[in-house]
């Protein structure tokens, strides 16, 4: 679930293609009289959590005065606005294009109206929870590329590290700036049956989403204006700032004298919408690899007036094609040198390189087991129950109830290269066994989990749909959570993948503000 | 500004100039070719050479010379980099690289440009009323160099628009003129009624039959409008006009940078310049035209190459001044 998405947006911001909905409009919320209120009659599925109805089919009580709001919207009021939103959305080209189609179709990206919405008080333990987590995988990384004390106790087997991809041998001894290897963090949580969240992935790379959490949030106030007012939702917009003072925060050189960059693929890449976007916020340079040079291990952008020293990139490269110097050499997307530079001090990799050993699905089912370790502490969130296949008692399990397991490929991301074992044929199912059987390390399994359902607009009425979230991380000196974050929804019906690629959609995720003070 | 975002700038124009100019010329060349009496290989053929294309038209097509044939090449084959299609693709690729640097406004004349010809739409319009279907091409390139001035910060991106645009512009013109070389390769008198005629077209081309009809009283020779697609300062889009608005454009970007940056080139734009004001009242004609057009064409392109070594494929160059610079250091 790495990539948000196989789409490039073009086209202007959500903020200018809104221009054409008059807000003043949108102030009328009163429903028609006779018209039937948004949800009423939602029903929640059966043993899965509902973000905002209980079982019996009542609202919950933080989100009641919301779900008030939206049922005086009436559904023709809402179908109204909706129908704005998208024909705003058309007009102003905000569309996105399949990239493997190469004439270019173009279609609105899927954004559901209705918010997902997380009460004051379970966010706080969520943030608090996040940011224990990076901070334990951020000194798990500063171990094991210094000196793997994790190991030599034992807390951690050696196979699990290093017989997955993900860890660089050639980076041994080269700590970051700050010590922080993860600057920016995309966790995604899930809720169970019960509510809680739990930990489903960590993405400690190049996490992306983000600029989708800010581009819903600018259509959700022009579209809900007194909705989202009277509902006390706390800021997103001031991201793009909180990430410049990261980068800056790292920076090799004074703040007056830094200069960062984004580095993109570019534009055939599915989130360069994303790369263009934040460098536009952040008012930095948004480069390719070939903009780049190095030149006695500093680097430097060409521009028209000669070239300029570069102190922080904040790069959307896999580790793999950043230097074709030291890691994949037919590499064209990279700066040749720039591991030279890096180890040298002078420039900074945000996130730093070598992330992918702490993010695999291998390594996780020993996060825990860092907290604990390294802070001495008590994971506030808890994780999907795994087993590691290599360990032949649990390969045993997982093989005799494949039918009720996830399997994932432990280098595998975006949802591709699992099995998601109750929809899966009985051919499909021993196909997988035989591939298990003959590779056992390369694989984890996890019990399936009813991930918890939002009302969502399909086909004229609310129904319930699974829905995942990616709360963002940014750390420098010390850590910061996004309030809220990117919830994927499965668009589909019964369906449990959010992927963008396959079939999934977004919301706005609302963090409520706590009780006045 | 970055190398790569301004050298996008530059060929953004260029073919969006491209398209405009291969639109103007198949438009007029419909209107001209019925009212005259020509041999088959002079009424299409010519436009084939100019877009320096007849090499690669004869190994797909042979001798077929027919009008159809030719249109359906020069507009909408990918197989011709110089297709209107693929001239519209090239400046949306540049665009959509450059993203936040050119307005918005031109992005979505570029971008419909582009769905229209690729859509439905564009080539409906190209069956049933071919004449239209160029006049919208020309005007939405109109449109766009309107958008680039109207819409865009006066700075380094639009310098570089500028540059692009007028240098494509002047070659353009040039080859435009030459097409009457390669319709009448024969020394002949050159004021005969057919070849007056393809002059007056070609002044259309230009957008510059009414300019002329402001400046030439009586019957029009063909040194007199050989003379004002040359060197009439006024005209938009004579060869001297789109030159000199060419070297503001590079002046404003050489202000923006360090002096090593663009030496080369302006040396190169000074050297044309220079070229032109000499010849500047000379009327020519026949071969002569033709060798004058020819030498202006390979300039343009060489100032192209090297503006773009220095400006946007610049490593080597940039290398250079740092290892220069820190020599020098050492050395105080």
């Amino acid at each position: 679930m790495n990539a948000v998405s196989k789409f490039c947006w073009f086209g202007a911001t959500a903020d200018s293609m809104l221009e054409g909905i008059m807000s003043a409009d949108l102030e009328q919320t009163v429903g028609l009289a006779g018209d039937t209120t948004l949800l009423d009659g939602y029903a929640p599925l059966p043993r899965t959590y509902d973000e905002l109805f209980r079982w019996d089919g009542s609202p919950r009580e933080e989100v009641a005065d919301l779900v008030g709001e939206l049922n005086q919207l009436g559904r023709t009021e809402f179908m109204t606005r909706q129908k704005l939103a998208e024909d705003a959305l058309f007009r102003g080209g905000v569309t996105f294009s399949v990239y493997s189609d190469s004439r270019g179709q173009e279609k609105i990206f899927p954004f559901d109206l209705i918010p997902r919405v997380i009460p004051a008080g379970e966010w706080d333990t969520v943030e608090r929870g996040l940011i224990q987590r990076v901070t334990a995988l951020n000194m798990f990384l500063s171990d094991l590329y210094g000196g793997q004390r994790i190991i030599a106790e034992g807390r951690i087997p050696k196979e699990v590290v290093f017989g997955t991809a993900g860890y660089l041998e050639e980076l041994r001894g080269l700590l970051p700036r700050e010590g922080v290897f993860v600057n920016i963090a995309g966790i995604d949580l899930i809720r169970g049956a019960q509510g809680e969240f739990l930990v489903l992935e960590d993405n400690l790379r190049t996490p992306s989403g983000v600029s989708y959490v800010l581009e819903n949030r600018v259509v959700m106030k022009r579209v809900f204006p007194r909705v989202f007012r009277r509902s006390r939702v706390r800021p997103v917009e001031g991201y793009p700032a909180r990430l410049g003072d990261v980068l800056m925060s790292v920076s090799p050189r004074p703040p007056e004298e830094s200069r960062i960059v984004v580095l993109t693929p570019g534009p055939y890449n599915s989130a360069y919408f994303e790369h263009s976007f934040l460098a536009r916020q952040m008012g930095c340079d948004l480069v390719e690899g070939a903009d780049l040079f190095v030149h006695d291990k500093h680097v430097y952008v060409k521009t028209t007036s000669g070239p300029e020293r570069v102190d922080v990139i904040y790069r959307r490269i896999d580790d793999d094609f950043l230097d074709p110097a030291v890691f994949r050499e037919e590499s064209a997307l990279g700066v040749r040198g720039l591991i030279e530079a890096y180890a040298a001090g002078n420039v900074s990799l945000a996130n730093a390189p070598g992330n992918g050993v702490a993010d695999n699905k291998a390594v996780y089912p020993f996060v825990p087991e860092m907290i604990r370790f390294y802070l001495a502490e008590e994971p506030i969130l808890g994780q999907v129950e795994t087993y590691i296949c290599a360990r032949p008692s649990e390969c045993d399990r997982v093989l005799s109830k494949l039918s009720e397991m996830v399997v994932k490929d432990v280098d595998g991301s975006g949802g591709y290269g699992m099995l998601f074992g109750p929809r899966a044929t009985k051919a499909e199912l021993d196909e997988f066994a035989e591939k298990l059987r003959a590779n056992p390390e390369g694989y984890i399994a996890q019990p399936v989990i009813e991930l918890s359902t939002c009302p969502t607009w399909v086909d004229g009425e609310a129904a319930p749909r699974r829905v995942d979230l990616r709360p963002f991380v940014l750390t420098g000196k010390t850590s910061w959570v996004l309030p809220g974050g990117l919830t994927r929804v499965a668009l589909r019906a019964g369906s449990y993948v959010v992927n963008s690629s396959q079939g999934g959609g977004s919301k706005d995720t609302w963090v409520l503000e706590g009780p006045p003070t | 500004m970055i190398s790569r975002v301004a050298g996008n700038c530059f060929w953004l124009n260029r073919y969006m100039e491209r398209a405009g100019s291969m639109a103007r010329l198949l438009r007029v060349n419909r209107a001209f070719v019925p009212g005259v009496d020509l041999p088959h290989l002079s009424r299409w053929h010519p436009l084939i050479v100019v877009a320096g294309e007849e090499e690669r038209y004869r190994r797909h097509f042979g001798e077929d010379e027919d009008g159809e044939t030719v249109q359906e090449y020069l507009t909408w084959d990918r197989r011709n980099a110089t297709s209107i299609v693929g001239s519209v693709q090239w400046a949306r690729e540049n665009a959509r690289t450059a993203r936040e640097t050119v307005s918005s406004e031109m992005w979505e004349t570029i971008n419909s440009l582009w769905h229209w010809l690729q859509g439905g739409p564009g080539r409906r319009l190209y069956r049933s009323d071919r004449d239209h279907f160029y006049q919208h091409i020309r005007q939405m390139g109109e449109l766009f160099h309107g958008q680039a001035d109207e819409t865009m910060l006066n700075g380094e991106p639009l310098a570089f628009m500028r540059l692009g645009r007028y240098l494509e512009r002047a070659g353009q013109t040039a080859r435009l003129m030459d097409v009457h070389y390669h319709t009448f390769p024969d020394e002949g008198p050159m004021d005969d009624p057919v070849r007056l005629a393809q002059w007056w077209a070609l002044l259309a081309c230009c957008s510059a039959t009414e300019p002329f009809q402001k400046r030439s009283f009586g019957t029009p020779t063909a040194r007199d409008v050989v003379s004002f697609l040359l060197f009439e300062q006024d005209l938009p889009r004579s060869v001297s006009h789109c030159l000199r608005s060419a070297r503001h454009a590079l002046v404003h970007v050489r202000g923006f940078g360090s002096n090593r940056i663009g030496m080369v080139s302006t040396a190169l734009m000074e050297a044309l310049l220079s070229h032109v004001a000499l010849r500047e009242g000379h009327a020519l004609v026949g071969d002569e035209l033709h060798d004058e057009l020819t030498y202006l064409v390979d300039s343009v392109t060489d100032l192209c190459t090297s503006i773009e070594q220095e400006f946007f494929q610049s490593t080597e160059l940039q290398t250079r001044i740092l290892a220069e610079a820190s020599s020098a250091a050492a050395q105080q």
